[in-house]
């Protein structure tokens, strides 16, 4: 547990002095909000755009943030800390769940304002859609990020994996987020249920298997 | 070598049994006669996939290189299948349900896990020797990732028809049902006939390469 708040610790404190995932992230949720405004989207369907834009952009703070990690090896200094690698993943999974969260609230907030999103009077439900979802995506994509971490190319090479595996994800998230817009809110049990479910296995096998992932 | 011949006698013969010897189908007419093609590419797929993720655990478990590309050869043939499941299901589709494709859970899912190993070779292409557990913890991801999709399509609706053969009583005459398994047993064959090419090759060239390392 010590390992998980020192990692998160770092990785803000990183993120706070470089400024570098949060503002590239949230830009290009923004860009890819503005240009599906642009284009006719509006209404309820428009949280399709929020969750794909929010998926998009955690691909690339994802590859940035183990990027930071092996730009000058230090990656073999966590690899060789004497503690658990499932604490070491999950302190990174909090960390990047945090920067990923900060985006999802731009981005609901950019819908809202540009694309029509009826959120007046949901946005605590919708907020525990947002946390959720976005925790899964996150889950997955740590544990992804560290895979792809000492490949060339990862930058094309994580939204390849990303997208594709964090389908299920996306398809419940956004399917929860239109019936709760809908009028009446319907309800959204078996969407949470695979959110939670989703989340469980990705941060189960990210624990379990983070020690594979960062091997040489 | 032996596969591969038996395969090559196999799949000619499911050819002309599917298209000339099995009966016409009441409903659907002679477009239905596409089954003998999709369903065997389907299974074969699903069969090549769950080898991939055993072999995967076996090398994360065990370390030999040979679990290694086993899994990789056998995603390899197991995405070629899947096309072939892609390329036929959307002609069937036109023909019957009057639609090219729909975004029915079974097709969504085939669809996403097409994109998966489509990603997973392009890692595997990419990631470089030391990438063996890497692309074995992805291809375990990708396989477990194969119920949820199938979940998450399933929250909206399905038009797809219900699995007809592996159940207690096969919804099928015993005259197509007969043709359906030969055919899928030819498609299993060709699998494993190009799952042997591919696993020699790939043997041959860690070989080379070992041999070079140490010349």
């Amino acid at each position: 547990m010590r390992t998980l708040l020192v990692l998160l610790r770092k990785d803000l404190l990183v993120e706070r002095r470089s400024r570098d995932l949060v503002p590239a992230m949230a830009l290009l949720a923004l860009l890819m909000l503005a240009l599906s405004g642009s284009a006719g989207v509006r209404g309820a369907t428009s949280s399709v755009v929020v969750w794909i834009a929010v998926v998009v952009s955690a691909a690339l703070g994802l590859t940035r943030s183990f990027g930071l990690e092996t730009d000058q090896e230090q990656i073999h200094g966590l690899r060789m800390a004497p503690v658990d690698p499932g604490w070491i993943f999950l302190g990174k999974a909090a960390a990047n769940f945090l920067l990923v969260a900060a985006v999802e609230a731009l981005a609901l907030g950019a819908a809202i304002v540009l694309l029509d999103l009826p959120a007046s009077g949901k946005l605590a439900p919708l907020a525990g859609v947002l946390a959720l979802g976005g925790a899964a995506i996150v889950s997955l994509g740590t544990l992804l990020g560290a895979l792809l971490a000492v490949t060339r190319l990862r930058e094309a090479l994580l939204p390849l994996l990303l997208l594709p595996l964090s389908a299920p994800a996306v398809m419940a998230a956004s399917g929860a987020t239109i019936k709760l817009l809908g009028v009446p809110a319907q309800p959204v049990t078996g969407e949470i249920v695979l959110l939670a479910a989703f989340l469980a296995l990705y941060t189960g096998l990210g624990t379990l298997l983070f020690q594979y992932a960062v091997e040489e | 070598m032996v596969w591969l011949v038996l395969s090559a006698l196999a799949l000619p013969i499911g050819i002309v049994l599917a298209l000339v010897v099995a009966p016409v189908e009441a409903f659907q007419g002679e477009p239905y006669r596409i089954l003998y093609i999709h369903v065997p590419s389907v299974v074969t797929a699903y069969v090549a996939f769950t080898v991939t993720f055993v072999a995967s655990v076996l090398y994360l478990w065990r370390r030999g290189l040979g679990y290694d590309r086993l899994a990789a050869t056998s995603a390899e043939v197991g995405e070629v299948f899947l096309t072939l499941v892609l390329l036929t299901g959307p002609i069937w589709g036109k023909a019957v349900w009057g639609a090219w494709w729909t975004w029915d859970a079974r097709l969504t899912t085939a669809l996403i896990l097409w994109f998966i190993f489509a990603g997973y070779l392009m890692l595997r292409a990419w990631i470089g020797p030391h990438g063996a557990a890497a692309s074995a913890v992805v291809a375990i991801v990708g396989f477990l990732d194969i119920p949820l999709i199938h979940w998450s399509a399933v929250l909206l609706r399905t038009l797809h028809p219900r699995p007809a053969v592996f159940r207690p009583d096969p919804a099928m005459p015993g005259s197509m049902l007969a043709i359906l398994l030969f055919n899928m047993a030819a498609f299993v064959l060709t699998y494993l006939a190009l799952l042997g090419v591919r696993l020699r090759q790939e043997t041959r060239r860690a070989e080379l390469q070992a041999r070079e390392e140490t010349a």
